[in-house]
Formats: structure tokens, sequence, C-alpha cells
């Protein structure tokens, strides 16, 4: 998945290029995330969850509680575990019996450099995304900066950061 | 808007982009990199995968060349297929008549660079496959080590600061 990369809030030119540092240095997680989520609820089968986190090609999917609340992380090597295991019986499961039940959350104007930060020094490969009021606005991932990296190159057109070689 | 515009890049930005063009792949990949063969069962694969915390490898040939990548997709795609339930034991075996390994699974193409390749080149690779690591390769083909969305990480946030 390829976060959209649209600079929908936009800049005004700047004059001295000590001044476009600063705005720069603090391009945002906002500005790079995905808004689309996809999500897994807590009580769905974990082969249910299997099949649709494998579908859709995702490595992982934020758990959502019965009121759509974030409550947890669930990923492909949690359920590689689960399925190889003999000891468990991962077809009579649910996702809530699975999940971390904690998110690495970051909120949306944290400027680029300190979720870069955040993805080397937690070693996790996502950030939940979060607004003032604490709720869930979007996902960003490391291949959302490697997104990020292929556009300063000139590698990336269009408005969905369609990356073109 | 379609581009990101010339005035918001900044200095740093610049600074990361030149580094980007200029450092070839080679002074960020892993070189420890595990590799299997076509012929390992899958069960001890996915052990490997496990114990090792790997997300994925690429197959190799006894030239260390690579053939494909095998990753914990793959292994969970193969996971839940194997352990739908079989009518009758009789069946189980006319069906399985042998393990699985990692040759039914694994994808029959490769995506690897060369090590001389610019982490720019990588990372657009990477973005616009969806895939998460890349083989690197030597002037003579064989596998060297792998390169990560992770390793570009902290490759920039070391840069960035």
């Amino acid at each position: 998945m390829v976060g959209a990369l649209s600079l929908e809030h936009g800049y005004a030119p700047m004059a001295s290029t000590h001044l476009r540092a600063r705005v720069s240095r603090h391009t945002s997680v906002g500005q790079l995330m995905s808004r689309t989520v996809f999500c897994l609820n807590v009580d769905t089968s974990l082969e249910d969850a299997t099949r649709r986190l494998l579908e859709q090609g995702f490595s992982a999917a934020p758990v959502l509680d019965s009121v759509g609340k974030p409550i947890g992380i669930i990923s492909k090597a949690d359920l590689l575990e689960a399925w190889s295991s003999a000891s468990e019986d991962a077809s009579a499961m649910v996702v809530g019996d699975l999940m971390i039940p904690y998110l690495t959350t970051i909120p949306e104007e944290t400027p680029l450099f300190v979720a870069m930060n955040l993805f080397q020094h937690e070693g996790t490969h996502r950030l939940i995304v979060t607004n003032a009021a604490h709720q869930m606005v979007g996902i960003i991932t490391e291949l959302d900066m490697m997104t990020w990296l292929a556009q300063l190159s000139g590698f990336c057109r269009g408005s969905n950061s369609e990356v073109e070689l | 808007m379609n581009s990101w515009p010339l005035s918001v890049r900044s200095l740093e930005e610049d600074a990361i982009r030149l580094a980007a063009e200029e450092t070839p792949v080679r002074s960020l990949m892993n070189r420890s990199v595990v590799c299997v063969d076509r012929d390992t069962p899958l069960e001890s694969v996915t052990r490997l995968f496990l114990d090792g915390d790997i997300t994925g490898a690429p197959v190799v040939d006894v030239d260390f060349r690579p053939l494909g990548m095998l990753t914990k997709s793959d292994l969970l795609h193969a996971l839940i297929d194997f352990t739908k339930p079989v009518p009758s034991p009789i069946l189980r075996s006319a069906r399985t008549p042998r393990v699985p390994r990692v040759s039914d699974i694994s994808s029959p193409f490769v995506l690897a660079l060369p090590e001389e390749t610019p982490v720019s080149i990588a990372a657009a690779l990477m973005a616009y496959e969806g895939i998460h690591r890349l083989p690197i390769t030597s002037a003579q083909g064989d596998v060297v080590g792998i390169l990560s969305t992770s390793d570009i990480v902290r490759w920039m946030a070391r840069n960035l600061l």
C-alpha cells in the first residue's frame, strides 16, 4: 500500500533557504500517511482475518472493538505463529485472542524525522496516526517513507503518489 | 497538487536526496542474509522464520543465485490451505503424498538489485512494488545481502539528524 502524498494544505513559497529548511523540517506525518486504514474487528475469526489480510496484502491491521475504537494490532507474524503452532487451535480463535493489546500512535502534526526515529527505535513498521482528540485518522508505514524518498528523487507522479520508474 | 513543489524542498531533503542518489545499496544492506533452498520443507522454513524473526528470504540455487522470494505471506497462504479439514484419513494421505516444500509456494521470479544500485532506485522499486525487502546481488549475480525498508528508514534517520 502506498500512502497518499498530497500537499493539501500547500505551502507559501519561502524567500530564504533558512526558512525553507525550517518549514520542511516540519513536513508532517499527516501529509504522508494513508487516510484509509484497513482494520479488523476484535471478534473476527482468525481464519477470516488471515484471509482478508492476505487478500488486501497488508502485513498488519489495527483491531477495532465493538464501538469502532482501535484497541490493538494484529500482524502476519502473529498469525503465522498461531497457525503453525501445534498446541493452539487457531481455527477456534478470534482476533482478540491473538492481537497485541496496545498501539504505537503518533500525532498527525509530528515531523517526519521523528516518525523515522520511532520506526528505528521501536522496531515497528507502522504507526497509527491520531488527531488532537486522540482518534485514529490514518496510518503511516515504512513503505510510505520509501515513497517519500522516491518522490524526492523525482520518481513519483500523480496525486496518490503512484511511483513511476 | 501533483508533484512536490520545489519551494518546500529543504536543505535536509536535498541532502537526503543527494545521499540517496549517491549511496550504493551495498553500504546499507544486511550482509548476513538467510537464504533458503527450493527443496526445504515448509515446516522447517516456518520454524526458521519464527525463531529467527525473519519476514522474507531469497530462494537461491547452489551458486546463491536468486530464484525467487519466500515471505511470511506465502507461508500463511500455504498454512491456511494445508490446514483445511480433509474428510477422511485415506483421502488425506492421497491428497498430501509428500511434504510441501519451498518450491511449491515461492514466487517464481525475483526482484533483485546489483549492489552498486543507488538507494533512491531501491526505495522507488520498493514503493512501486509494495515490497519490504530486496535481495542484493554481486556482479557475478549471487546474493550478497538483503535490503529492507527498515534499513533505509534507519539510514534516513541517521542522515536527518
